[in-house]
């Protein structure tokens, strides 16, 4: 061996670089770059089960893969995919980004159960909920005082209780600074916030309700996985609503979809990769309106696609279409 | 016919024993760690081909097929050049231990990726 390197030591020293360069390829990440990859589906009845009732196995909700820091390797093989996406992304912390991610899930969830019980109220009497605004909490923010998940209890002295996201944005419009309460760690703290040279305040916020009691009782358990953010919102409102109302389609029933608490369907983002998953798993992909075209021109893409692509704008709708 | 070749077998292997007792037993390790680091060396690129690609999770699979023929690729070069480097030439003895090393590790990596698959 070692005399039959001697002898081509040239060919040797090519091979070597060429086997470098493969396996740098193959190990170095590239920062600040990010792969969005096609992902699963997640039964819905496994994060949030009704007590008493069969919970309904026909709803799934999509997840898509986030994949940051790829290899060249994968970077280059994400470029030659119809599948992926790749992009930059945000310079957030991925603790900080998870930990939106949770809020957002909670929040969802939280606005899921107001929507679902209140439409099922309207058909069994014995169905109920009793919920409070606590506040309104940051989703996020660009001021260095605040911190995502701090809950907003008063602005200028007044509960924000006694304000809608839409009356509390109407109230901060022509103010040009604003004393806030909030509560952090079950702690108050006052802090005060002033418009940026943008004219905005920086912040986003949302609100964050309690459930004092439901009827029937539920339990949660979306904190178990690993799988974050707002995007299954219709899909849970759905799968709790059906689940009190006891009602089966005999489908595989999916899609994607913010939800406020007022059952509206919100947009969310990888609506190529949630439709590429889907195919071939499920019957009915929801789609929020506004990604409907782009969502429409990828179905029509497909091959042989084995789902129906439909266009919601809110709870009602779906339920409409699902009756 | 398989007889014969059963009998041709316990033959090679008596002989590859005898021909292996003869070396010295330092050689035969050393023989062993270079023969593992030709073949770590050979395999890694292929093993990490494979890593990369597994983002794509519809490949899942797929890929744990191809993870096992790296893996009966590593053993048999593992076994080949253990063998090389110590001038031996019992091909039928390297085949069979990769047959039954593969085997092995077949039935270890098959089960854990159908659990890991499971949850996905």
């Amino acid at each position: 061996m070692k005399t039959l390197i001697q002898k081509r030591k040239g060919l040797f020293s090519l091979l070597s670089a060429v086997y470098l360069l493969l396996i740098l390829c193959f190990t170095i990440p590239i920062k600040q770059r990010a792969i969005e990859l096609p992902g699963g589906i997640s039964s819905i009845a496994a994060e949030i089960k009704i007590t008493d009732k069969k919970n309904s196995e026909e709803f799934y909700s999509i997840y898509i893969l986030d994949y940051k820091n790829p290899t060249l390797f994968q970077l280059f093989t994400a470029r030659l995919s119809k599948e992926t996406r790749v992009y930059k992304p945000a310079k957030t912390a991925d603790k900080l980004a998870f930990k939106r991610g949770s809020l957002y899930e909670e929040l969802s969830y939280q606005y899921s159960l107001i929507t679902a019980y209140q439409k099922a109220s309207l058909i069994d009497q014995t169905i109920s909920i009793d919920y409070d605004l606590k506040g309104f909490t940051i989703i996020d923010n660009t001021n260095k005082d605040l911190k995502i998940a701090d809950l907003v209890v008063k602005v200028n002295g007044q509960n924000t209780t006694t304000f809608t996201l839409s009356t509390l944005a109407d109230y901060l419009r022509d103010k040009q600074e604003a004393q806030l309460e909030i509560l952090r760690d079950e702690k108050l703290k006052q802090i005060t916030i002033t418009k940026g040279e943008d004219g905005l305040f920086g912040i986003s916020l949302l609100p964050f309700y309690i459930i004092n009691e439901a009827a029937p009782n539920y339990k949660t358990y979306y904190q178990d996985d690993k799988k974050v953010g707002p995007s299954g919102g219709l899909l849970q409102t759905l799968s709790i609503y059906y689940t009190l109302i006891e009602v089966e389609h005999n489908l595989i029933i999916s899609g994607t979809g913010t939800i406020d608490e007022y059952g509206k369907v919100g947009p969310i983002g990888g609506i190529k990769q949630k439709l590429i998953t889907a195919n071939g798993k499920v019957d009915l992909f929801f789609c929020p309106e506004e990604h409907y075209k782009e969502a429409k021109a990828i179905y029509d893409k497909l091959s042989n696609p084995t789902f129906e692509l439909v266009k919601v704008g809110d709870v009602d709708e779906a339920i409409l279409y699902l009756s | 016919m398989s007889m014969k070749l059963f009998s041709t077998l316990v033959d090679q292997y008596k002989k590859y024993n005898e021909a292996l007792e003869a070396i010295p037993k330092a050689q035969r390790l050393k023989s062993w760690l270079n023969a593992s680091l030709l073949s770590f060396i050979i395999c890694l690129p292929f093993l990490l081909l494979i890593v990369n690609l597994f983002i794509y999770l519809k490949l899942y699979y797929f890929l744990i097929g191809l993870l096992n023929i790296v893996v009966i690729g590593f053993i048999f070069l593992l076994n080949y050049f253990q063998q090389y480097l110590l001038a031996l030439k019992f091909l039928m003895i390297v085949i069979v231990k990769t047959i039954l090393y593969s085997l092995i590790a077949s039935s270890i990596i098959w089960p854990i990726a159908y659990i890991i698959g499971g949850l996905l």
